[in-house]
């Protein structure tokens, strides 16, 4: 192991050392948003909330489902596709946006990246309310879909960790990469199988099966409707997930230095 | 024991204009067959050049030169920002930086909520924070206000809280970039005196400035920056 890559570990460790920092950092930035609103975070829950009871029953009706089943789907889709779109933007700004700081003093730049992956973990545990609000509507899944879903989510953080990684380096030196992933999310929000199912298509398509969104999606949708999903979506998802996390921390490891002369 | 150690340090800030921080100028450059290098295509400027130094405890330091001679960039080096694009860096001890003040500070939060925010970037546990709030409170005298968001402070409160902030912790090492005056009258004094209390614990003092006469009252040392490099004055009167 070279020593850059033991000083990126180094770096790491001591974000996870002081948790207090990036969780800290995390709490104030969700604060801030809702400052001088009088509901605060709670706008979060509502605006899920509002999209849901909108979309829900005229999707049901276009693709002529019924509402029961319907409704979770949709739900936990829009909530989970919610949480990956919004930290692959946010993970642009991650280092950018503590710039101040970053110039001034010596703090583990990896820190940056955690914070951004546990406000989007807040976000999501505020339209978690909804979430379990709609699986127990749609009918309280057995202990084993619950820990399916907690394994597919548990990955789905990882992947998030290491894809924060690599695009916030990215997205420091280059500033272009920011309106390309916005765009290119944005496709990908229509191409996966968020408000659809997979299985409405008549012929299993490569936007499901080359969609690294889709696994993750179904590890952790999926168990929370009563599907038994195949062991291989998890397998996948844990292969990107893996495959993330280590592009990113090299990534990190060869760039840490430079971040600050990039700002 | 608090040390410093810089062996043949160079900086090179890059400057990046629009260009080529665009990846479509990185391909286009590529395929057009401009070379692909490192940092291709950017403009350099060597902040420090080759700068060897070695600061130990007792050491008062005062920065000396023009603007732009480097003197800012060494004290975010001393820091442990700025790690070295050449050479080597080493310093032991805990480092208090003083160089922008307001750091890590958020106008729309209130005073409690920046001074945890502030202890949180200076690697503070939350424990240790809340003793500190408390001492805070008092030498800052801003009471009430510090339930209210900072956007509504004067320029002179917010650097009262600034300054109480930063200061509330002894350091082992402490950086400045001119020596701190904040306030009203009143507050000088006491600021002056929370200050000289703070140089008696520091182990190294690094401080730069335009003046003469504070760099030959405070410093035992004094080095001179010219367009990145850094000599030792020998004495007092060559500095120019």
């Amino acid at each position: 192991m070279t020593s850059r890559s033991l000083a990126a570990f180094a770096d790491l460790g001591e974000s996870l050392r002081k948790p207090y920092l990036w969780r800290g950092l995390a709490w104030f930035d969700i604060k801030q948003r809702f400052r001088r609103s009088v509901l605060g975070p709670l706008w979060i829950t509502l605006t899920m909330a509002a999209l849901i009871a909108g979309m829900g029953p005229l999707y049901a009706a276009i693709f002529d489902l019924e509402l029961k089943t319907y409704l979770p789907y949709l739900a936990l889709g829009v909530i989970i596709w919610g949480y990956i779109s919004t930290t692959t933007m946010e993970a642009c700004n991650a280092f950018i946006a503590g710039a101040g700081v970053i110039r001034q003093t010596r703090i583990p730049l990896s820190s940056f990246v955690l914070r951004t992956v546990w406000r989007n973990l807040l976000v999501l545990a505020f339209n978690g309310v909804l979430a379990v609000a709609v699986v127990v509507y749609a009918g309280v899944p057995s202990l084993a879909h619950w820990l399916e879903a907690v394994l597919g989510l548990l990955l789905l953080v990882l992947a998030s960790v290491g894809a924060g990684f690599l695009i916030g380096v990215f997205c420091t030196r280059y500033r272009d990469m920011q309106q390309l992933i916005g765009s290119l999310l944005q496709l990908l929000m229509f191409l996966t199988p968020v408000f659809w199912r997979a299985d409405q298509l008549k012929q299993r398509s490569v936007l499901v099966d080359w969609n690294p969104a889709y696994y993750f999606l179904e590890a952790v949708r999926g168990p929370l409707l009563g599907a038994d999903v195949p062991a291989h979506i998890y397998w996948t998802a844990a292969g990107i997930a893996f495959a993330l996390l280590v592009a990113g921390v090299a990534l990190f490891a060869r760039y840490r230095l430079r971040i600050v002369y990039w700002l | 024991m608090a040390r410093i150690r810089l062996d043949d340090v160079c900086i090179d800030l890059p400057v990046f204009g629009a260009h080529s921080r665009s990846l479509k100028n990185r391909i286009i450059s590529a395929a057009t067959g401009g070379r692909l290098a490192k940092e291709a295509g950017v403009t350099c400027v060597r902040a420090l050049s080759h700068v060897n130094l070695e600061l130990r405890p007792g050491d008062r330091v005062g920065l000396w030169g023009h603007n732009g001679a480097g003197k800012t960039t060494l004290l975010r080096v001393l820091a442990g920002a700025y790690a070295p694009t050449h050479g080597r860096v080493e310093i032991e001890g805990n480092v208090t930086s003083l160089i922008d003040l307001a750091l890590g500070m958020e106008l729309e939060a209130t005073g409690y909520e920046n001074i945890a925010l502030r202890l949180m970037m200076m690697g503070r546990d939350p424990r240790f924070a809340q003793r500190i709030t408390e001492e805070v409170e008092t030498f800052s005298g801003l009471g009430e206000f510090l339930d209210l968001p900072i956007r509504t402070y004067s320029s002179g409160m917010l650097m009262r809280l600034a300054f109480a902030i930063s200061t509330a912790v002894e350091p082992e090492i402490l950086l400045m970039d001119e020596w701190l005056s904040v306030g009203d009258e009143e507050f000088v004094a006491k600021a002056e005196v929370r200050l000289e209390r703070l140089l008696e614990c520091t182990q190294i003092l690094v401080v730069a400035s335009h003046s003469r006469e504070l760099l030959e009252r405070r410093c035992n040392r004094v080095l001179r920056l010219e367009h990145g490099e850094v000599n030792e004055a020998v004495d007092g009167g060559q500095l120019t």
